[in-house]
């Protein structure tokens, strides 16, 4: 079913690196109130989603994760092990790009086609590591021919793309990510907006939190080639926090909000 | 004298935030008079340096408009498939917009920001509201509002969205 502007637009998220299980993660509750925070009675509805594949994560690194317990001296040393494991395990199963990151792609792709199927626009907004998975996922559904035919918005399972702390700037993940695929010939234009702070080492690779100069992220990808069919926009945005809490501070930063309405609004 | 030098890193840790704002009359695209706002924030980070942006356009009634910042200076692009311009960016995007008067945003200090604006939006059946955007016009002259505060653990402060009556909106 072609996807109906009409229809109620839904912004489906994909989280990052977490702790915890999926029953854990709310950033569709942050999102949503983001968003109603910076509508300013704008009569636009919407709804949100959150596609939650932590579980799917830590049953693959399970049996780390046992070991590092065991291997723990003390009660406070098995569980920072434990996370530990449990936050560079998501990195790396996303690196590896093993059954277990196919398995989340494959979700994702069902997440976002079930909305296509119901003529539903969807909006994608991914943070950190869950940017990695969304960009792969979205340059799929373009290269195949059942989708994103440029002229029609209507065979877009994704309206347009949002990220927000996103390492796809760093080296280990832009192997195999050297460019986009294109939409064709047409006027109609995709829209990637990438926010990200100048302190937030996820971004920038530096784990001590050294301000990240440049202007340029996202728009690395932008080719002088009409056929490409893309309009990025990176943003450097001042979250007011410093280093690691820069990279969670994205979900209710006004400035965030404003460019997610400014998406769902067309 | 431990607590005391861990009070003092946890001072010098602290931040300022800057929020920067100017509210500001103007027609929009159709010739209606809106109330608009243009804003901005920034962070000094005692020992990490500063960071600020980007600036947001904000408008009564349609989706705010984010400037980006290069070593250009600050400017306003748009997709064309939303926009009507002159001035090419690229194979996507008019110029639709420019800050005169400031190439950084950081490196403001007092004064009114004056921007121009050169393109009008095009209504099609995807957009949700009917964009209103801001007249075109060479020389926008803001009055900018300077709010601080300090903190240890909060973040950027926040510009109130302008309010959309419900009897104004998609007029």
């Amino acid at each position: 079913m072609p996807v109906n502007p009409n229809k109620k637009p839904v912004v489906l998220i994909v989280h990052g690196v977490q702790t915890g299980t999926d029953k854990d993660q709310n950033q569709d509750r942050q999102v949503k109130q983001l968003i109603n925070n910076r509508l300013g009675g704008l009569p636009l509805t919407f709804s949100t989603d959150l596609y939650r594949y932590e579980d799917i994560n830590d049953k693959a690194i399970a049996p780390a994760k046992q070991l590092m317990k065991l291997i723990g001296k003390t009660a406070v040393g098995k569980i920072l092990l434990s996370t530990t494991v449990d936050l560079v395990g998501d990195v790396v199963l996303n690196l590896q790009n093993g059954s277990t990151a196919q398995l989340i792609r494959d979700g994702l792709r069902q997440r976002i086609l079930k909305y296509y199927n119901a003529g539903n626009p969807c909006y994608l907004m991914a943070h950190s590591l869950g940017s990695i998975y969304a960009f792969d996922v979205l340059n799929e559904l373009i290269a195949e021919e059942a989708y994103f035919d440029r002229n029609n918005r209507g065979s877009w399972p994704v309206q347009g793309f949002l990220t927000i702390g996103s390492p796809i700037g760093l080296a280990m993940f832009r192997k195999g990510r050297t460019k986009i695929n294109n939409l064709g010939e047409g006027n109609r234009l995709f829209r990637w907006f990438n926010y990200w702070d100048r302190s937030d080492p996820v971004v920038s690779g530096d784990i001590f939190g050294k301000n990240l100069t440049g202007f340029d992220i996202a728009k690395k990808y932008q080719a002088n080639n009409p056929n490409q069919g893309w309009f990025i926009r990176d943003v450097a945005v001042d979250t007011g926090f410093h280093w690691l809490l820069s990279h969670t501070a994205y979900w209710s930063d006004a400035k965030v909000g404003d460019g997610l309405v400014d998406l769902i609004s067309r | 004298m431990r607590i005391i030098l861990t009070l003092l890193v946890l001072l010098l840790s602290g931040c300022t935030h800057y929020l920067y704002q100017g509210d500001f009359s103007a027609n929009d695209a159709f010739g209606k008079e809106r109330q608009y706002r243009l804003y901005w924030t920034k962070t000094d980070k005692f020992l990490f340096g500063s960071s600020a942006g980007p600036l947001v356009l904000d408008i009564t009634c349609d989706a705010p408009k984010t400037f980006e910042e290069n070593e250009q200076g600050i400017f306003l692009r748009l997709p064309k498939d939303e926009f009507e311009g002159s001035e090419v960016a690229d194979p996507t995007a008019y110029y639709c917009g420019e800050v005169k008067n400031l190439q950084k945003l950081d490196s403001y200090s007092s004064g009114p920001i004056q921007f121009s604006i050169s393109c009008k939006p095009i209504v099609d059946e995807w957009a949700r509201i009917k964009p209103v955007f801001i007249a075109q016009s060479d020389d926008y002259q803001v009055d900018i509002k300077v709010v601080k505060d300090w903190s240890l653990f909060g973040g950027a402060l926040e510009s109130k969205r302008l309010d959309c009556l419900a009897n104004e909106a998609g007029q």
